[in-house]
């Protein structure tokens, strides 16, 4: 292990590290989630349930505080963590880190489309997307499980870009893929 | 979803404090993707359920069951047994913690153990070959993670991944002979299957029905009569580890009771340190200490579930969740604080070198640096 300033850390003798590192930020990243998901879909609960009473006026959007942003932050921000880990770690991809990384792609790709402006200045959001769906099908072991999970991870990304205004691809109908019920027969 | 006015925050104060595997919550990862609206309704993949595929494909996948045939007829070098074996234990950073616990904390998988039942040929003997079903069940489970993570020789065409499962489907039809071993023996090489089923195979859920055998047994009087306290506490946190690992994701009930080798009336770890582990240990006696270290992390994440990821409050307001966040951000920042030096990480992307725009500054400060060490070892002239 060794340290070159601040800005590249090298964790290549110690996989120790990787292992606490990862589970580290993913506490964050589950602590900070419920806040990144009322900040993403603040517009659809607040429709789906209209304030009625006093304590309804906790949902109240206009007073959106500070930290709440900051949260969101952090959240997508150990998701980054969590990618760019894995990323110098590929081997070390098992099945529960791609869980992770099924977490962090849904949070990625949502902050990308939705809050632009929390990514700042870090890497871009394609790129990690795209890091992450090379990753999952870098695995050596192959599964029918490991499969789908990517196919829904394209799938969702495709629609939600096509869904933006600014995209010219269109949505995809469906998957002529077989489904996992249809597997065994 | 279920709104709720109100989080309780769990009234313990230390990290170790006994905190079991919520029976139902709402946090596994796949879960994203029937739960938040906008990816559900943009899924559009036929007949595809996010919330069932993946036990629908852990059942429907035969693979491990077959070409057994071929797998009990193949065969491998002698010497190359032996040359896995040895880069297994000392290229440790090649292969995920969880199954590094295995090797340098039991003696069922101990170099020694592992070297001990490497059959003995004569060089001009079958050329050299061993058949794999000649392979005891510890150096078939042992090979099985040496071939799939150490990198082939290129000087040699060995299939490694091909013999890597090999080793494991003869493994797998070899399990049934543990029953009649040693109460360590046989509890190890459970979870050793279930660690390879979980992370090299993911099949979570045969891995939960081995962990779920494995909690029973340690439940059980008898078999606690037989362990004694260093192994038993062992496979006690190795069990919690890896069923809070695999419980995170897949539905499924914890198993009752195997704790109480793990934690003592008071909540607190048993059979190791109770609080922050000490790093005075040598090298190769430090595994228990970081496996305290992920056991740590592992029952703050189950805290976490706990306060914030039940059912009831599966929709929570950004005010409820703010004390619970402040709090276990706290913990975790204490907790980091007291790794060693050579063991803490970088917290933020600026610190992990993923900010865009910093990189041709800090290249540009770090040429500087070094022009100037440079010119001040040029002698004075």
């Amino acid at each position: 292990m060794s340290y070159v300033g601040l800005l590249h850390f090298d964790y290549a003798d110690n996989s120790k590290q990787v292992n606490l590192a990862i589970r580290y930020y993913f506490c964050h990243l589950l602590l900070n989630r419920p806040v990144c998901y009322f900040l993403l879909h603040k517009e659809i609960e607040r429709c789906a349930t209209p304030p009625k009473t006093l304590d309804d006026s906790l949902h109240d959007l206009s007073d959106l505080e500070t930290w709440v942003f900051e949260s969101s932050r952090n959240c997508l921000h150990n998701a980054l963590l969590i990618v760019a880990c894995l990323r110098s770690h590929p081997q070390l991809i098992g099945w529960y880190q791609a869980q992770y990384l099924i977490a962090c792609y849904a949070i990625v790709l949502q902050m990308q489309l939705q809050q632009p402006t929390a990514f700042g200045d870090s890497e871009d959001a394609d790129f990690t997307l795209d890091s992450i769906e090379s990753l999952l099908e870098g695995v050596k072991v192959q599964t029918t499980q490991s499969r789908w999970t990517i196919d829904m991870l394209r799938n969702v990304r495709r629609n939600l870009n096509a869904a933006s205004p600014l995209s010219t691809l269109r949505p995809t109908p469906g998957s002529a893929l077989t489904t996992p019920n249809t597997l065994g027969s | 979803m279920a709104r709720h006015a109100s989080i309780g925050y769990p009234e313990e104060d230390g990290a170790f404090k006994r905190v079991p595997m919520p029976s139902f919550h709402t946090s596994a990862c796949h879960k994203l993707y029937q739960y938040w609206p906008r990816l559900r309704i943009n899924l559009s993949l036929d007949g595809f359920d996010p919330l069932q595929f993946q036990r629908q494909c852990d059942e429907a996948d035969h693979s491990l069951e077959q070409n057994l045939a071929e797998a009990a007829e193949a065969t491998v070098r002698s010497h190359l047994i032996e040359e896995y074996i040895q880069r297994l234990y000392h290229q440790t950073n090649l292969v995920p913690q969880t199954i590094i616990y295995l090797l340098q904390m039991t003696s069922t998988y101990s170099l020694q153990t592992a070297l001990s039942q490497i059959p003995v040929r004569k060089s001009d003997e079958d050329m050299g070959y061993i058949k794999l079903s000649d392979l005891s069940l510890t150096l078939l489970l042992l090979l099985s993670v040496a071939f799939h993570y150490l990198t082939p020789d290129p000087s040699t065409d060995y299939g490694t991944t091909a013999s890597s499962w090999k080793c494991f489907q003869l493994a797998l039809t070899r399990l049934w002979t543990v029953h009649s071993q040693a109460e360590d023996f046989m509890l190890n090489s459970k979870l050793m299957v279930a660690v390879q089923l979980q992370i090299i195979y993911g099949r979570p859920f045969h891995a939960i029905g081995l962990l779920r055998q494995v909690g029973l047994s340690l439940s059980s009087t008898w078999t606690r009569s037989r362990l004694s306290l260093g192994p038993a506490s062992f496979i006690a946190k190795m069990h919690f580890l890896m069923e809070s690992d695999l419980l995170s994701e897949i539905d499924g009930q914890p198993t009752a009771d195997t704790n109480q080798l793990f934690f003592d009336t008071s909540g607190n770890v048993n059979g190791s340190q109770t609080q922050f582990p000490l790093y005075t240990a040598a090298p190769e006696q430090q595994a228990p200490l970081f496996l305290d270290q992920t056991l740590w992390l592992r029952l703050c994440q189950n805290r976490i579930l706990m306060t914030i990821y039940m059912i009831n409050n599966s929709y929570s307001n950004p005010r409820f969740v703010g004390r619970p966040i402040s709090d276990f951000t706290s913990e975790l920042e204490f907790w980091y604080r007291s790794l060693p030096i050579e063991l803490q990480f970088p917290r933020t992307i600026a610190a992990y070198g993923l900010l865009t725009h910093i990189i041709p500054s800090y290249k540009v400060c770090r040429t500087l640096v070094c022009f100037i060490s440079t010119m001040l070892t040029i002698p004075n002239r």
